[in-house]
């Protein structure tokens, strides 16, 4: 028994250590852990804002409505309507690109998932009409991805490696995430408008009523507009971040682009550990 | 509405023959269809002219504060209020007007406003600088009424309707200018969407040149 053990034991030191060797001298080929590489494709696959922003942005009319005129009500109406027919794509955007960090994020790791349920989730591609909302070259990078993603995710990874997969996605990647970086832009100043738009109302109805008998209804004008200007001041320092977000990840996603051949390298894994921080300090801010 | 979901074929761009005299050079060459790469541009033309809309809805709502400022916190006159509310009304429905070019703009459906751009975007930046300066206030209302009629045209994304705003908003420009000897080149208190104009501007400038 204690001979078995003894006997054991440098079995498993040289095991490991010859393991250590071989994911040192092989950085870009074969199931080797990539430590930073999957955490910094985690942390961009829960980078948050852009949902919640994409809803608010769909929902801007319900939240306007009370305030406006009959004459900007007719016009509004026609907004919401043609906002709410590209929200899915918008969203989808989203959704392909989180499978694809996801993805990534597994191929930098050792263990094997099952993701194929999340493809069946892309199959039915963007709306490539007018009314998508987005651009040709942006449709092209989603259906590339999918592409991608289907081959990878089909393959079972075995004959993908981090590097590989980088290396093909990033074209698409960047497209993606700069139609999601103008979209976020376009929320932003929607919801500026929409700030203006309930605020503006107050800031010439309140002195007007400078001489109302009815303070109450001043007294309740002010509350509400002082509520309403906390809410639109948390509000805009979401779209901040969620660009902040964005950017940071297509910066950390072209670095690695221009280094596959050194992933592994310290100087990439300290700079890869760096994005990794920023993003995960980016979404604790948004989710306070 | 149904024009506008609709695609229109950029070589309808064109319509030199019924611009104004000022616009119609630059509209000439407009009818070769726009490239890939252009309809970015487009996008982002469209956003710019929205940006230039909300700043003109910015210098309404300043122009409505100063007025209401002046009685120092007293009782503004009912014939005063009704003029604030009304200009209040057009500086909102702008803002919608500016929505709808900002969800075109992600939806890249406006075709190319052509290479009218640069003066229309032009035109607005006037009209902004021109709210706050006005020293009578009936020439605002019919600006910015002019304003409106522009953004409008803006949203059906047709030449024809477009030309004819801007001709009537320079029109009104101009006759703002006889009754307001110019004043200082260029109030800088302008809104944050202002000074990026002009470089914006500079850069559509190569198109119209083609």
């Amino acid at each position: 028994m204690n001979l078995r053990r003894f006997l054991s034991l440098p079995f498993f030191l040289a095991l490991a250590a010859s393991l250590l060797l071989a994911s040192c001298t092989t950085p870009t080929s074969g199931p080797v852990s990539l430590y930073e590489v999957r955490q910094f494709a985690d942390a961009s696959a829960r980078i948050g804002g852009y949902g919640e922003l994409s809803r608010r942005y769909r929902d801007t009319y319900q939240r306007e409505q009370p305030y406006l005129s009959p004459a900007a009500d007719r016009i509004a109406r026609e907004n919401d309507a043609r906002r709410r027919a590209v929200y899915d794509d918008f969203v989808g955007i989203q959704k392909s690109l989180v499978l694809y960090m996801q993805t990534l994020s597994l191929l930098a790791g050792e263990a094997r998932y099952d993701l194929s349920t999340q493809l069946d989730d892309l199959g039915t591609g963007l709306k490539a009409n007018a009314e998508s909302g987005l651009q040709q070259r942006h449709i092209a990078a989603y259906t590339g991805l999918t592409r991608l993603l289907t081959r990878v995710i089909a393959s079972g990874y075995q004959n993908r490696s981090v590097a590989t997969m980088v290396r093909d996605g990033d074209a698409d990647v960047q497209a993606l995430l700069e139609a999601m970086i103008t979209l976020t832009r376009l929320y932003a100043k929607t919801n500026e408008n929409e700030k203006k738009t309930v605020l503006g109302i107050f800031d010439v109805e309140i002195p007007f009523s400078a001489k109302n008998q009815d303070r109450m209804l001043v007294t309740l004008a002010k509350v509400h507009y002082l509520n309403k200007a906390t809410e639109y001041k948390l509000v805009d320092k979401r779209y901040d971040l969620a660009l902040q977000g964005l950017a940071k990840v297509a910066q950390g996603h072209q670095r690695m682009r221009e280094n596959l051949n050194n992933l592994t390298s310290d100087e990439m894994r300290k700079l890869l550990a760096t994005y990794c921080r920023d993003l995960v300090a980016l979404r604790d801010a948004l989710s306070d | 509405m149904a024009n506008e979901s609709n695609p229109r074929q950029p070589g309808a761009a064109g319509a030199p023959a019924a611009a104004p005299p000022d616009v119609a050079p630059a509209s000439a060459p407009a009818l070769k269809p726009p490239a890939p790469a252009e309809a970015l541009a487009t996008a982002k033309q469209v956003e710019e002219l929205a940006d230039k809309l909300s700043a003109c809805a910015d210098s309404i709502h300043v122009r409505v504060m100063a007025d209401i400022r002046r009685h120092n916190g007293g009782e503004v006159p009912e014939a005063e209020q009704a003029v604030a509310r009304a200009l209040l009304d057009a500086e909102i429905e702008l803002r919608q007007r500016a929505n709808r070019l900002y969800a075109d703009a992600a939806a890249c459906i406006v075709s190319s406003l052509g290479q009218s751009q640069q003066k229309l975007v032009q035109l607005t930046i006037d009209a902004a600088a021109k709210i706050r300066q006005i020293t009578r206030i009936s020439d605002g209302i019919t600006l910015v009424a002019r304003l409106l009629g522009l953004a409008a045209a803006a949203a059906t994304g047709q030449v024809m309707p477009i030309l004819a705003a801007v001709g009537a908003l320079k029109l009104q420009l101009d006759t703002i200018a006889l009754h307001n000897p110019a004043p200082s080149a260029n109030p800088s208190a302008n809104s944050s969407a202002s000074p990026s104009a002009k470089p914006a501007a500079d850069g559509a400038a190569p198109a119209s040149d083609a």
